[in-house]
């Protein structure tokens, strides 16, 4: 057996279930490794320690709560947790302790996971960077937003963690630290109770390291939640983990599988040694059963991606102006740019903005009859190298703008030994698709077995 | 283009913002100009929703 520490989330999940393994035991292997790789990381914004083995020792002793009964679990920090700090890497919310918990982290509870701490976010989760490191290269970014949560789980401290994405703060993160992450469709999980950044653009979702992990976690958060009325018009969630351990459901999708690849847009600037991992994966796709086609881009392509960084820009700015009046200076250079230039832009261009979002996502749907999934690099290139930015979100921000799925799976290591991401679309609500899709493709290659050499 | 700072002042002043607002960060303007040409550029009727529009549901209790 593997360290506990080591497994993945449904490993972990199934040990405790059949009493292998006590939630206590979990914790204190977990624990151990974090004192052991957390001061060359630096994932964690704060740990709770001594909460985590309260409610472990309480869940050791009592029935089974739920799927993620003793899962130490990581939360970035822009999600509100009851009584434990939520500072959403910011002088200004330093301190805050919020009084109830985020949808999201209140499923996570009653499922029986345990609060292992808050992850390192960069600033409100826009722009300037946090703390943390990427377990592959401590001199190279974790990307971002949530930086923390990635780097978390690629250097095994947690079994599962959250997310946001509003530009690509999921997949880019989770493609740079070779885990999996997945921004689901807007509307599928709540955003109750996680701080904004642009409220139309924010996607919180699940990170691990396997797609089913994924799956499970996802399965837990999703649902309609009358808090956040963007969930209550969404389709029934689906049981996402156990639906792909049936092999049989799964060859018959993928035997009808048409997988599109995007005529432009993807592959400016994207790195040689990315480029030909994206081929491969593709190949391997083809190879599996799918058909691949080519998918010519609607023309408004590139003029939405232009729309979502003004809607960004604007929102952003919304959400900040009454702190920015009195507290403009305990901002960080590039998120205070980023408000500022939010306030400088015309409200009809906010609302023309939203208007070609709307055409955009009426044309991606017509796409979406043609192919059943998209899929392309998940960043353009492996973590660059510094700690100052985070690197580029422009291969998952279409699929935040549309509110689309999205899924990236580890590809491939580059020659200096550094993860990439293939990234894998779909139509709104088909998360079981996408994930189906990368779970083939991670049970056919063997990437997503490698390990950070901490 | 050169930056009218009337417009400046008056967004500063309606917002009540610090002073110093909008005297920095010529560079990111420069790119915000560019989104706002292309966002109106692009074809869009004037009968098209806007996306964000009010998700009402009927009121039970």
């Amino acid at each position: 057996m593997a360290e506990p520490y080591a497994m993945s989330l449904s490993e972990a999940a199934a040990a405790v279930a059949a009493r292998r393994l006590s939630p206590v035991e979990l914790l204190d292997s977990t624990l151990g490794h974090i004192e052991r790789v957390e001061p060359r990381v630096s994932a964690w914004a704060r740990l709770r320690p001594e909460g985590a083995r309260r409610q472990a020792e309480r869940l050791g002793v009592g029935a089974a709560t739920g799927p993620l009964h003793g899962i130490p679990i990581g939360v970035k920090d822009i999600f509100y947790t009851a009584g434990f700090e939520t500072s959403c890497g910011s002088r200004i919310m330093a301190g805050f302790v919020p009084t109830y918990d985020a949808t999201t982290v209140a499923r996570l509870r009653e499922a029986g996971a345990v609060l292992l701490g808050k992850t390192h976010t960069t600033e409100f989760a826009s722009f300037d960077p946090s703390p943390a490191r990427n377990p592959w290269a401590l001199d190279h970014t974790p990307g971002g937003s949530s930086s923390g949560s990635a780097a978390a789980l690629a250097a095994r401290m947690c079994h599962g963690a959250l997310g946001t994405q509003t530009s690509g703060s999921i997949v880019r993160p989770a493609a740079f630290c070779g885990v999996v992450g997945l921004k689901p469709t807007f509307g599928r999980v709540s955003r109750y109770g996680v701080h904004p950044l642009a409220w139309t653009l924010d996607h919180p979702g699940p990170m691990a390291r396997t797609v089913r992990d994924v799956a499970l976690l996802l399965e837990t958060i999703a649902g309609p939640d009358p808090h956040d009325p963007a969930t209550l018009s969404a389709p029934p969630t689906e049981r996402y983990a156990s639906a792909l351990d049936d092999a049989g459901a799964r060859e018959r999708v993928l035997r009808r599988l048409r997988i599109g690849v995007p005529d432009r847009y993807f592959f400016d600037g994207l790195d040689a040694e990315a480029a030909t991992a994206y081929r491969a994966a593709v190949s391997a796709l083809g190879a599996l059963g799918g058909t691949v086609r080519d998918v010519r881009l609607p023309d408004l392509f590139e003029a939405g991606m232009e729309a979502h960084d003004l809607i960004h820009n604007v929102e952003a700015a919304a959400v900040h102006v009454d702190r920015y009046r009195t507290r403009a200076a305990d901002y960080g250079q590039k998120l205070r740019a980023f408000i500022e230039t939010g306030f400088q832009v015309p409200a009809p261009t906010y609302v023309r903005a939203q208007q070609v979002r709307t055409k955009l996502i009426e044309v991606m749907h017509e796409v979406f009859r043609d192919v059943d999934v998209l899929v392309t690099p998940a960043a353009p290139g492996p973590a660059p190298e510094g700690l100052a930015s985070t690197g580029s979100p422009v291969m998952n921000r279409p699929f935040s703008f549309l509110g689309f799925p999205s899924v990236t799976v580890p590809c491939g290591l580059t020659r200096n030994g550094l993860p990439l991401g293939l990234q894998i679309a779909g139509r709104p609500f088909e998360e079981l698709t996408i994930l189906r899709v990368a779970a083939a493709y991670e049970g056919a290659t063997s990437w997503s077995e490698a390990v950070p050499p901490l | 283009m050169e930056r009218d700072t009337s417009a400046l002042a008056w967004t500063r002043a309606l917002l009540t913002l610090p002073t110093e607002t909008g005297r920095d960060f010529d560079d990111e303007l420069e790119a915000i100009r560019r989104r706002i040409k292309a966002v109106h550029d692009a074809p869009v009727t004037h009968d098209t929703e806007p996306a964000g529009a009010p998700r009402l549901r009927r009121d039970d209790g």
